[in-house]
């Protein structure tokens, strides 16, 4: 079964029950209701989703090459091909992917560990949870800054205190096998109390006697928690995994502040390149093929997720 | 269950304890460093111990660089003004799609969650032109309005108002409340838990959001926290935001090099002075470096202006002056100089390997981890602010003559514009570049003034006086080349970055990677080639 066809199950199945209620005691509003309630967001939808991604697709068609003066003409899908056969697109295709299960598996499992250690209302919790959740209210561009300086080899932060342990540093951010993992690190510290919020939400409304009654069956915490808290907090991951992959495409701020991309390519990310063909290259074609090509593929990732945060699949399982 | 009961809660205690520490220990550095003293480089500026006297001058400085509370107002501004149209949109919207009946229904719900992935730092650039066309650049409001729609919240308001059992509308209706105070007074109540999930999705999004203010933000009067913080540190950082205006002077570190016998007088002049000093101020214990002899920038911008330097002065010519659509990477000269660079790293071991950022040279230099540094000339006065031991500065080191690329940018004016404007236009470039403008600008980054009067100036011939360090860069300009400009220069500039620092990790020999460079600078240029040099009549 393909994606949409889950979603449209998921999303018609939902309401077909209710249609069948007893019409004549439903509130009937005006029947152009819909429309007024949804105006507000088309329109901005209109202005700033689908007109630009409009005109991005229409970009993606036409060349028009910087400086040398000639109109722009149709070349079909040339652009795709030209950025497809880019090696630092392939690269930053690939960083991406790294960098989307490098973060999100280890921030999400993190995030859960946080919550179920410190989830229960109590004075030691509360001070833990604000430590864990500091990150998460300094934005990511400062935060990358403080990261320039524990990142800086021979006497940043982390070489510092490697060195009094005898351990020799690395160049954190210069050496291409390793930058790409310590803006991962980076970006797990940012991201895990966050999402360790939700899953105390979530955790908080998982039903006290669900748990009592397996204690009661003679369960242990490990059955507890692989049985029945987890399966209650499946729309919680659902919900945390789709707005960490949302993080993955769309927030390259520490790229920006502490690698430009770099050691050759090693940690270029999707929208920093085509932050580049558009802003560095003039590359409009490009720069518009590139990023038709990292929505398409992102889209029908997040849909996948949104799909288990369906309270009707959530609850179905 | 018993270790749960026994161990279980001491070791949760504690594992919680520990994670909690190294997640604030970022911060307890930041509180420890922003009351230290000396703030741009010292050996022990990492130490989580407070072991001075702790200042508050940081602060005043970082409040007398930034207007910070005009920053938190424009954020706050954007953050609440976002939120409180959001929560209206995504209601209606969410309360739509949950309970009415009307067709096309669930294709236009799909149509919603398009903008899920789409969202605006994605469609950065054509959102850009909208905003310029309905006139809301610079303003707030131009930061704003992309937010006021969001799929994701519809999606949550409407599985929120899913999971509320219709009874309770139902019962309402029946008491003959009309629909509109069914959403009001039971549905939005009951809604809350999705609306303060959502606040806190959208409230820190937003505190959080760089690029796109910063692309629609022009005036400081509208900056938000973010572009104040990166404009800060930007400077505080010193040398990297003015690194750009790159140009090599070599900065010899003199109480070292007297230590170890060199004559500061004569700091290294050629390729292999700068060799043989590096290895003799290169401070080992066993395998590992204590201070390495010589470092120079590898990120991207200040690495090609200095490779470009080293080519030059291996005779070397690096581009086409008078033709964009040539750059000479695979030449002797250039295979030289990235032979160079290649040697100090790996196999004279003076230099480190891998990229070290030009803010990170600086520090380095500053904390005694590095003797000698080449570095652009325009971070000359953060050095000569910063540095605490003596110095001295001496030309870009010579193999074949003594040559370096001289930086700086272009004033420009568009066309099309009225003619009282275009009169403004010339009035401010002329100040800009006045005799006066230049000197003070030259004082100021250590860079030197494009004009030559600047220099019969009383202030300037003091300053010079009083630094002789000046003094080198002006002289070296009797050895300056033109600017690196070609069809596509940043890109092509990057052909040379990305394989130099390739070499810089040991990832490739210096001889493949000028190869490679010139393969895809070649690339790069084609387009303006086959439209120019390769157009036949």
């Amino acid at each position: 079964m393909t994606v949409d066809a889950i979603i449209t199950a998921d999303v018609l199945d939902v309401d077909t029950k209710p249609v069948r209620a007893d019409r004549r005691r439903r509130p009937r509003p005006w029947r152009l209701a819909w429309l007024l309630l949804l105006l507000p967001s088309l329109l901005c939808l209109a202005a700033f989703t689908y007109l630009p991604v409009l005109r991005v697709v229409l970009d993606a068609l036409y060349a028009a090459p910087h400086g040398t003066g000639s109109a722009a003409r149709f070349v079909g899908l040339e652009n795709f091909a030209r950025v497809l056969g880019d090696p630092a697109f392939r690269q930053a295709a690939q960083n991406n992917l790294l960098y989307a299960i490098g973060t999100v598996v280890p921030s999400v499992v993190l995030a859960l560990l946080f919550a179920l250690a410190v989830w229960r209302s109590s004075r030691f919790n509360t001070v833990m949870r604000t430590i864990l959740f500091l990150p998460s209210l300094v934005p990511l561009v400062a935060a990358a800054s403080l990261f320039f300086f524990i990142f800086l080899p021979g006497i940043g932060l982390l070489d510092y205190y490697l060195g009094k342990i005898g351990a020799s540093g690395l160049n954190w951010i210069g050496d291409s096998d390793v930058a790409l993992w310590s803006i991962v690190g980076l970006t797990v510290w940012k991201n895990a109390g966050y999402y360790m919020l939700f899953y105390i939400a979530g955790l908080q409304a998982v039903p006290r006697d669900h748990i009592e009654a397996a204690t009661v069956d003679g369960a242990n915490a490990l059955q507890r928690l692989w049985h029945v808290i987890l399966p209650a907090l499946r729309p919680t991951t659902a919900f945390v995994v789709t707005i960490a992959l949302i993080h993955m495409l769309t927030s390259v701020d520490h790229v920006v502040v502490l690698t430009k991309g770099g050691p050759s390519n090693a940690t270029n990310l999707l929208l920093f390149y085509i932050f580049q063909e558009a802003h560095e290259n003039f590359d409009a074609g490009k720069a518009a093929a590139a990023t038709g090509i990292s929505v398409a593929v992102l889209l029908v990732v997040s849909l996948g997720a949104l799909r288990g945060m369906d309270p009707g699949g959530g609850r179905a399982s | 269950m018993r270790l749960e009961r026994r161990l279980g809660p001491a070791l949760i205690v504690a594992a919680i304890a520990a994670a909690a520490f190294v997640w604030a220990t970022p911060f307890l550095w930041t509180l420890v460093a922003s009351l230290r003293p000396e703030s741009a480089g010292s050996v022990d500026m990492a130490s989580l111990w407070p072991d001075f006297a702790p200042t508050l001058a940081n602060f005043r400085l970082a409040l007398e660089s930034g207007d910070f509370g005009l920053y938190y107002i424009n954020t706050a501004i954007v953050v609440v003004g976002i939120l409180g149209v959001q929560v209206v949109t995504i209601s209606l919207a969410g309360y739509a799609f949950a309970r009415l009946q009307f067709t096309g229904r669930d294709v236009l719900f799909y149509v919603f969650l398009l903008q899920l992935m789409l969202v605006p730092p994605a469609l950065i650039v054509p959102n850009l032109r909208t905003i310029v066309d309905l006139g809301l650049y610079d303003t707030l409001a131009g930061v704003m309005a992309p937010y006021f729609a969001s799929a994701f919240g519809t999606f949550l308001m409407r599985q929120t108002f899913l999971g509320i059992p219709r009874d309770f509308e139902e019962a309402a209706a029946i008491d003959g409340a009309p629909w509109w105070a069914i959403v009001w007074h039971v549905l939005l109540p009951l809604a809350r838990p999705g609306l303060v999930a959502f606040a806190i999705v959208s409230v820190t999004a937003q505190w959080n959001e760089f690029l796109w203010p910063l692309m629609v933000i022009n005036d400081p009067a509208s900056h938000t926290l973010t572009i104040g913080l990166a404009t800060f540190t930007k400077g505080a950082e010193g040398a990297r935001e003015w690194g750009v205006l790159a140009a090599g002077t070599l900065l010899v570190m003199a109480p070292l090099a007297v230590a170890f016998g060199l004559d500061t007088a004569n700091p290294p002049r050629t390729w292999a002075e700068l060799v043989d000093a590096a290895k003799k101020l290169t401070k080992r214990d066993g395998e590992k470096i204590e201070r390495h002899g010589f470092m120079m920038p590898g990120n991207y911008d200040t690495l090609g202006w200095l490779m470009s330097a080293l080519s030059m002065s291996n005779g070397g010519r690096y581009f086409n002056e008078s033709y964009g659509g040539e750059v000479y990477y695979d030449t002797p000269s250039m295979v030289g100089a990235a032979r160079l660079v290649e040697d100090l790293v790996h196999k004279h071991k003076v230099m480190p390997a891998g990229v070290v950022d030009s803010g990170a040279v600086s520090t380095a230099f500053f904390a005694g981890k590095a003797s000698m540094i080449l570095q652009s000339t325009g971070s000359l006065s953060f050095i000569r602010e910063n540095m605490k031991s003596a110095y001295s500065v001496a030309f870009v080191p010579r193999k074949v003559r003594n040559a370096v690329p001289i930086g700086g940018a272009s004033l420009v004016m568009f066309k099309g514009q009225s003619e009282a404007s275009q009169e403004a236009g010339w009035k401010f470039i002329r100040w800009l570049s006045s005799t006066e403008v230049l000197a003070g600008w030259s004082r100021f980054i250590g860079y030197f003034a494009p004009r030559k009067s600047a220099y019969d100036m009383p202030e300037m011939k003091a300053f010079i006086a009083r630094h002789p360090d000046a003094k080198v860069a002006l002289d070296q300009l009797a050895y300056a080349q033109p600017w690196f400009a070609t069809y596509q220069t940043v890109a092509v500039r990057k052909a040379l970055e990305d394989e130099m620092q390739a070499v810089l990790n040991g990832k490739k020999k210096a001889d493949q990677a000028v190869k490679d460079a010139q393969r895809k600078a070649d690339e790069l240029l084609r387009p303006y080639v086959e439209q120019t040099a390769l157009k036949l009549p």
